[in-house]
């Protein structure tokens, strides 16, 4: 019966008798706020991360689906003719051939008597240059009038491979006329997963104005251009 | 007296109550709301089956492998077009305006030089006539008033010499 009882002791055991009913609830209440924070939280950024996910692959599904029915229906023998009208018109690389052969066509429809011709290539090392239409130059002379030379230039800009005039200086009856003529080499194979379009009505109208005009492949012969070419200073031929 | 009393007890022992019933029922209110929720979000994420969509895009992906030399060709075709078709809208066609000015010239004057390029025109005409030069200048004036192809159109030279005159025009290309 001497059993000592520490004041403290009896303040705790009076406290929680008279808090214990509610022990429970706040147990509860702290355990859901934890699994709150430790389960559902991640939970919903899992939702979330899975949701963001699916979308992107079912937009590259949806683009595949795309790609693929515009492959069925694209006619193979149509693609291979229009892409050739078209690296005709813009070739891969600098085509020495067809450019003398558009000028000697512009020039006889033109009825100008052609000159010297150089072409200026530039450094070979550099490679391609890193413009956004690289261009090849051709500085070439012709003989008669006003109204013939601009017929001819009008020509030029009819023919492929694409040129545009950079510069003309016509003196009497004799004109020294710079062209550039353009060419752009092939892009890399995109990844198959990037949506492949069908031509749309204007590529085709595009497409169907470069048919008529001046083509040396179309026309049949190479026309040959009058005179020698003069040494280019770059020029490797 | 006592009943008074009775009754603040009694509405202290009430707020404890009605306190007891709030902790209650919120903290069983957050349980629900835990598990459900949980589960719910543990359900739809097991549900979104990335596998078959990747195994739909697989089996499109063999069909276009089939076609790939199809799809190439349309790769560089749509590169081609769009290339081209950007040459020839940033090309300078300055053709059809010296065709105009020239247009503009009476018979009894001729073109002694001309000049072009991407920006400028320069257009020496002669002729043994001023009345010529004269009508020349007026059209050429007239035109670029006009048509707003040609800009700053300035004489550079008006000579005489031998009895023939010359005239040098210039103009930027608009």
């Amino acid at each position: 019966m001497n059993k000592k009882i520490s004041l403290e002791g009896l303040t705790l055991k009076y406290l929680y008798e008279k808090n214990r009913i509610y022990l429970l609830p706040l147990g509860v209440l702290f355990a859901g706020i934890i699994l709150f924070l430790t389960v559902t939280l991640p939970l919903l950024a899992e939702f979330r991360n899975i949701n963001d996910l699916m979308a992107v692959e079912e937009q590259k599904l949806s683009t595949l689906k795309n790609n693929y029915n515009v492959l069925l229906n694209t006619d193979e023998a149509t693609l291979d003719s229009q892409l050739t009208i078209a690296t005709d018109a813009l070739p891969p690389g600098k085509n020495f051939a067809s450019i003398l052969t558009a000028v000697s066509i512009s020039a006889n429809k033109a009825g100008v008597i052609l000159g010297d011709y150089e072409f200026q290539v530039g450094d070979l090392s550099k490679g391609i240059p890193s413009v956004k239409y690289p261009s090849l130059e051709l500085v070439l002379t012709a003989s008669g009038g006003v109204r013939s030379i601009l017929n001819f230039i009008s020509q030029v800009y009819s023919s492929v491979p694409l040129a545009e005039i950079i510069n003309v200086e016509m003196n009497n009856n004799r004109s020294v006329v710079t062209v550039n003529f353009y060419y752009k080499p092939l892009p890399g194979t995109p990844p198959v997963s990037s949506p492949i379009q069908p031509l749309s009505s204007q590529n085709l109208s595009t497409i169907n104005t470069i048919l008529t005009w001046n083509n040396g492949r179309l026309e049949g012969d190479i026309i040959p251009v009058v005179s020698s070419p003069s040494a280019a200073t770059t020029s490797p031929f | 007296m006592n009943s008074d009393i009775n009754l603040i007890k009694q509405e202290v022992g009430n707020a404890s109550a009605k306190r007891l019933k709030i902790l209650r029922a919120t903290s069983v209110a957050v349980a629900l709301v835990v598990a459900v929720s949980s589960i719910v979000l543990f359900a739809a994420t097991r549900q979104n089956s990335l596998e078959g969509v990747k195994a739909e895009q697989n089996s499109i992906l063999q069909n276009i492998t089939l076609l790939g030399e199809k799809a190439a060709k349309l790769n560089f075709l749509n590169d081609r077009v769009r290339n081209i078709e950007g040459i020839i809208n940033e090309r300078k066609n300055y053709i059809s305006t010296v065709g105009l000015v020239l247009d503009g010239m009476p018979s009894n004057v001729s073109t002694s030089s001309l000049t072009l390029d991407k920006e400028n025109i320069l257009l020496t005409v002669s002729s043994n006539s001023l009345s010529g030069i004269n009508e020349f200048l007026n059209n050429t004036i007239e035109f670029t008033e006009g048509k707003h192809l040609l800009g700053d159109l300035t004489i550079e030279s008006l000579s005489a010499q031998g009895g023939l005159y010359s005239l040098t025009l210039k103009a930027k290309l608009l």
